[in-house]
């Protein structure tokens, strides 16, 4: 077993009586990455989660967490993961001291130390002033940073994240990815799903996108928005004015593979190339030499939601 | 039907009909009254007047079974929708308040009624095991069903005022109660009164309250010979009564729905109640899980002291009541008043146990907690232990007290105690038995049904055991007489009914679980 890899699905399958939710999923989780899990409604993101917070048993499939099975070693899974699902899980005629007090000594933390974790989770949290409220008062925004707080008590190396930008507001979003970064860079592995790609585009390394209980990508995040393919490179070039000497200067180029011609009134070339035989330096000096203005030149980067769109198919699923 | 007026109730009586509950409803009771019938008729021979002891025990589950599920079925007409914040959603369409309390009260109204006037037709199989006529029959549902329309639109008065089904209930429950006590209690006061020469001529009003009662009804219809009318002055007041309440309601909508508040819209921790500040709860040291329940389900300390004050103060009442010469009788009294108070009690937190966890959606939050489904299961009911105990001793005491004043008594009478006293040994053994068979019926429903689980609990347990006594007098009938008389007749249905209760605990301790696990991945 990789010890970098904290997350580790094969041919995960899950069937609700007449509905697929997860046919044959498979991926894996890198240790200390913030893994994007995107998929529209229905494409069987929570049942993912709820399979790796072990709450739902895999009907087929291996599913590992840091090593152990999640149904014969659910215990050991459970004290390294941290799940916040979806919908908001509160006492809420509790105090937030009361709340994290109470899932500090149900996970065993003894009274001297919770106090220590607790006080750290609100001051990451920003909560720190609002421990002696009541959790009933405390607006949307604020629970689920409440709830993040909890999920955190028993500091556990793997959060999972069930959408928890949902119902927020602008800045209470940005707020809430700040204090993910944040724990990321206290050595957290963070896996979070949503069905808004762009949400988590700035936030997350790795992203696998689910449509209809299937996977259909998985990889880094640049991967997704670039047309690169392994050593394959895909670059944009645009000249002031269309020249036809330039784009026959660089297909004769050793590694070249394409150079796509530009659309009327549009002097953009798109040029596919071996990166390991040909450097982006050399495409550049060939432009100039070759009497070519540049006015710009940059890798092929697809919108996200665009990328997303070709890769999740349109309308619901039949039998949802 | 486009009427505005109409649009909820329409609409209400659509569900009911597609709903495979409403049919299920009616064929189990259906069911259980042929079951019952069948039962009385194998035993004809034993008893005198099989029909009527046989309606008696049906009407008298029926009167109790209105009573328990209207409280919360009726009670949560308007609360649900306050519950759910839907209310403000019905306010801007066209919907006045009238067709509101219409669409959401009259349709479950007339549920109740439909799944009465289904029961009636089986009923009348009673006439044919003799000692009731048509005429009681029919006038024993016009009973029913005109305390039935009362109990409704009081519990719609409760449920248009109050924010809270809970509160819905408690408010029927008082107005009820006072409406029903009001008869005696003022008769029994008239009485004290002309004892000391005083005659206030409350007597005529006493009596008027008192007929009102379907109580009283029900005595006069089920007597032998009776030859009344079909609907009384209890039926004409009833409705009446219902009328005004309905037109309460309808008054009250505007005053108590156009605003309802936002949830918890206080911050505050501190709470204060009559005056006094109430401390926050102790920190949580091992078994959180009990803490939590018992400090944020059961009440706490405060519960905890209403408890005892409540019970304690029940169980020295008995003994006093008992002392100054009451006897076994003001025991047994007294011992099934707070047996029954603390079977409802005990039904009401383990309706809340794990009821409340999945109204508030944090039973994955739990399940995440390094423990199994039994372990948390288990905690849970521990907690609920804490907080019953005072109620559970108190039943002890009167238990212990009722057993010894009767040994007493007998002794005195020279009458042979032992097979007595073994009776009400394995008597008490039986009710607490019947206690926790309720706790794990209500447990249960409270998984399955979103609110309701209470009375439903305590309907169905009520029917289990009807229908395991008269199928134990079936089969002892089957087998002949006994030897050993009433009383070894006796043990033996109790022997059957603690064997069949011990049977379903242990049946719904095992589908609690799995249905809990299942919970946890739907949630």
């Amino acid at each position: 077993m990789d010890p970098e890899i904290v997350i580790d699905i094969r041919d995960l399958t899950h069937r609700y009586k007449t509905h697929q939710a997860l046919g044959g999923v498979s991926f894996t989780v890198q240790r200390q990455s913030i893994h994007g899990f995107v998929g529209p409604n229905g494409a069987g993101k929570t049942t993912t989660l709820k399979v790796l917070a072990t709450l739902l048993k895999p009907q087929r499939g291996d599913v590992s967490v840091f090593g152990h099975d999640i149904v014969r070693d659910c215990k050991a899974v459970r004290r390294k993961i941290g799940f916040m699902p979806d919908h908001f899980s509160m006492y809420r005629q509790m105090t937030v001291f009361e709340y994290l007090d109470f899932f500090g000594a149900a996970y065993g933390i003894g009274l001297a130390q919770r106090d220590k974790i607790i006080g750290d989770v609100l001051a990451l949290t920003d909560m720190a002033g609002r421990k002696d409220d009541l959790i009933n008062g405390l607006s949307r925004g604020m629970q689920q940073r409440v709830s993040l707080a909890r999920v955190l008590v028993h500091d556990p190396d793997l959060l999972l994240l069930d959408e928890p930008a949902s119902g927020l507001d602008p800045r209470a979003r940005i707020e809430l990815m700040e204090i993910l970064e944040e724990l990321r860079r206290l050595g957290k592995t963070i896996f979070i799903s949503s069905h808004i790609l762009s949400e988590l585009a700035t936030l997350c390394d790795h992203v696998t996108i689910l449509d209809r209980g299937q996977v259909k990508y998985t990889g880094t995040m640049r991967g997704l928005i670039t047309s690169s393919d392994g050593d394959l490179a895909t670059y944009q070039l645009t000249l002031a004015a269309e020249h036809p000497a330039t784009s026959d200067s660089l297909a004769k180029l050793p590694g070249m593979q394409r150079v796509t011609p530009p659309l009327p009134n549009e002097a953009r070339y798109t040029l596919t190339f071996d990166r390991t035989q040909l450097a982006l330096n050399t495409i550049l000096q060939t432009t100039i030499a070759s009497g070519g203005q540049v006015v710009s030149f940059a890798e092929d980067v697809k919108h996200l939601n665009q990328a997303f769109m070709d890769l999740t198919e349109p309308g619901v699923r039949s039998d949802q | 039907m486009n009427f505005p007026l109409l649009a909820l109730f329409t609409r209400s009586l659509r569900e009911d009909a597609r709903g495979a509950a409403t049919y299920w409803a009616r064929a189990a009771l259906a069911t259980f009254i042929l079951l019952v019938l069948a039962g009385m008729a194998a035993t004809k021979s034993w008893i005198g007047a099989p029909g009527k002891n046989f309606f008696i025990g049906i009407v008298s589950l029926q009167a109790i079974s209105i009573t328990l599920v209207g409280l919360s079925y009726f009670g949560s007409a308007i609360t649900e929708e306050k519950e759910e914040q839907t209310l403000g959603l019905l306010r801007m369409t066209d919907l006045n308040p009238l067709s509101i309390l219409l669409g959401k009260s009259t349709s479950r109204l007339g549920g109740a009624l439909l799944l009465l006037a289904a029961q009636f037709p089986f009923t009348i199989f009673a006439v044919t095991l003799g000692g009731v006529s048509l005429g009681q029959i029919t006038a024993t549902y016009c009973t029913l069903g005109a305390y039935t329309f009362l109990l409704c639109n009081v519990a719609l008065l409760g449920s248009v005022i109050a924010r809270r089904t809970a509160g819905a209930s408690t408010f029927t429950l008082l107005v009820m109660g006072t409406l029903l006590a009001a008869g005696p209690l003022l008769g029994a006061w008239n009485q004290r009164l002309l004892q000391h020469g005083v005659d206030l001529g409350l007597k005529p009003l006493a009596d008027t309250l008192w007929k009102a009662s379907p109580l009283a009804r029900l005595i006069e219809i089920l007597g032998t010979g009776f030859s009344g009318s079909l609907a009384g002055w209890q039926v004409a007041s009833n409705l009446a009564l219902g009328v005004v309440f309905f037109m309460a309601a309808w008054a009250a909508f505007g005053r108590f729905c156009d605003r309802v508040p936002v949830e918890g819209g206080s911050a505050v921790a501190s709470k204060k109640m009559l005056g006094l500040s109430l401390r926050r709860p102790p920190r949580p040291q091992a078994y959180a899980l009990i803490w939590k329940d018992f400090y944020f389900l059961g009440g706490g300390r405060l519960g905890l002291i209403v408890r005892i004050v409540g019970y304690g103060g029940s169980a020295i009442f008995a003994g006093i009541g008992a002392l100054k010469g009451n006897g076994p009788a003001g025991f047994t009294a007294a011992g099934s008043l707070v047996t029954f108070v603390f079977s409802i009690d005990l039904a009401v937190l383990a309706a809340r146990m794990f009821g409340t966890e999945i109204r508030d959606q944090t039973l994955s939050a739990l399940a995440m907690l390094p423990l199994n489904i039994r372990q948390i299961a288990y905690r849970k009911a521990l907690a609920l232990l804490h907080v019953a105990l005072p109620g559970a001793i108190a039943v002890l005491i009167c238990g212990i007290l009722t057993i010894t004043s009767f040994s007493g008594a007998l002794r005195s009478s020279s009458a042979p105690t032992p097979s007595l006293v073994a009776m009400l040994v394995s008597q008490t053994i039986a009710n607490w038995v019947n206690i926790i068979l309720l706790v794990h019926v209500v447990a249960w429903l409270s998984l399955i049904m979103k609110r309701g689980a209470v009375p439903v609990g305590y309907v169905t347990t009520q029917a289990f055991h009807t229908i395991i006594a008269v199928g134990g007098m079936a089969l002892a009938a089957a087998l002949g007489s006994f030897r050993g008389g009433n009383m070894a007749f006796l043990s033996y249905s109790q022997f059957v009914g603690v064997g069949a209760s011990i049977i379903a605990i242990f049946i719904l301790h095992r589908r609690g679980l799995r249905r809990l696990e299942a919970l946890v991945g739907e949630s």
